[in-house]
């Protein structure tokens, strides 16, 4: 009724109306924005209850040798698993560059690179879990170190599976230098760099420090 | 009218301009933070391998906080306040009243 007699004061009736009245949003955030904001503030606070659990164990729980006895890291394989990983920002970020200014070869060529470079950083990292000596049953640092690489790497497979997407998506020709015909590219861009960034977090906290 | 979103000051200092825009809209914006981190990221390397690992905690904890700092007044930036909300409705209102076409879009 009030929105009808509002349309009535503008002079135009909109017949054709139907179902709930549209939800009420802020006039100075986009609701799509304001839903991408607090998905990645929810994963935030999911890494964030992993990291506090991390340092919670290894300053209280058990800070007299970090890690365990008995227990080597492979950083150097680790570090060139993180240097994979960032190279495969670059590639995507490549990817869209070139889509921007039309290049679709540019734009295979980049997806197909961050693919690879995806791929290769969880084949090193499930072949640096069948090798490193330790199981997630084998005390509290075995479990958290599991859990938060394990984490990571959910969160990789699931970035692959967007990147698959829009890699074949790219060799059927869907994608345009007009910034509503590449968002299935930027998306999962944004997407990638976040969980780059949660890689060098996961990295740095767990081999160098 | 004052409160409009390209009338606020925005965060134009430091690294604060460097990192300037909205990463959730601008994958160019996302990926200047990626690079920010990661330089971040090698200068606590840095301090970890030349001078010790607990001073690299301290270092990240510092980097943590600017970064954080910088984060959270984009937030801020990007919702604005509920008084900016207010007084557009405001404005909505009055324009209701004589019959023109409603503010904000």
């Amino acid at each position: 009724m009030e929105s009808a007699s509002i349309a009535a004061s503008h002079g135009h009736v909109d017949d054709h109306h139907h179902g709930p009245p549209e939800a009420h949003q802020s006039s100075r955030i986009d609701p799509t924005v304001l839903g991408i904001l607090l998905f990645i503030l929810s994963e935030i606070m999911l890494f964030g209850a992993f990291f506090a659990a991390y340092f919670f164990i290894r300053v209280v729980a058990e800070p007299v040798s970090w890690p365990p006895e008995g227990v080597h890291l492979p950083v150097l394989i680790a570090g060139i698993n993180t240097a994979v990983l960032i190279s495969s920002s670059f590639t995507i970020h490549y990817a869209l560059e070139a889509i921007k200014r039309g290049n679709h070869r540019g734009l295979k060529l980049g997806l197909t690179l961050t693919w690879l470079l995806g791929a290769t950083f969880l084949f090193i990292q499930i072949n640096e879990y069948a090798h490193i000596g330790f199981t997630p049953r084998d005390g509290a640092f075995g479990s958290i170190f599991f859990s938060l690489t394990g984490l990571h790497g959910a969160h990789v497979f699931i970035g692959l599976l967007l990147i698959t997407f829009a890699t074949i998506r790219a060799y059927r020709g869907h994608f345009g230098p007009e910034q509503k015909d590449h968002l299935g590219v930027e998306v999962p861009s944004i997407y990638w760099h976040f969980v780059d960034i949660m890689w060098i977090i996961v990295f740095l906290a767990i081999y160098i420090i | 009218m004052s409160g409009r979103p390209d009338e606020k000051p925005r965060p134009r200092s430091g690294v604060g301009s460097l990192l300037a825009g909205n990463p959730l809209q601008d994958e160019n914006v996302t990926f200047r933070w990626l690079v920010a981190i990661l330089i971040a990221a090698v200068t606590v390397v840095l301090v970890a391998k030349l001078i010790s690992p607990a001073a690299a905690v301290i270092w990240g904890i510092v980097l943590l906080i600017a970064v954080a700092v910088v984060a959270v007044r984009g937030i801020v930036y990007m919702l604005g306040s509920p008084d900016d909300d207010e007084s557009e409705d405001g404005d909505d209102r009055a324009n209701e009243g004589d019959g023109s076409t409603p503010g904000g879009s």
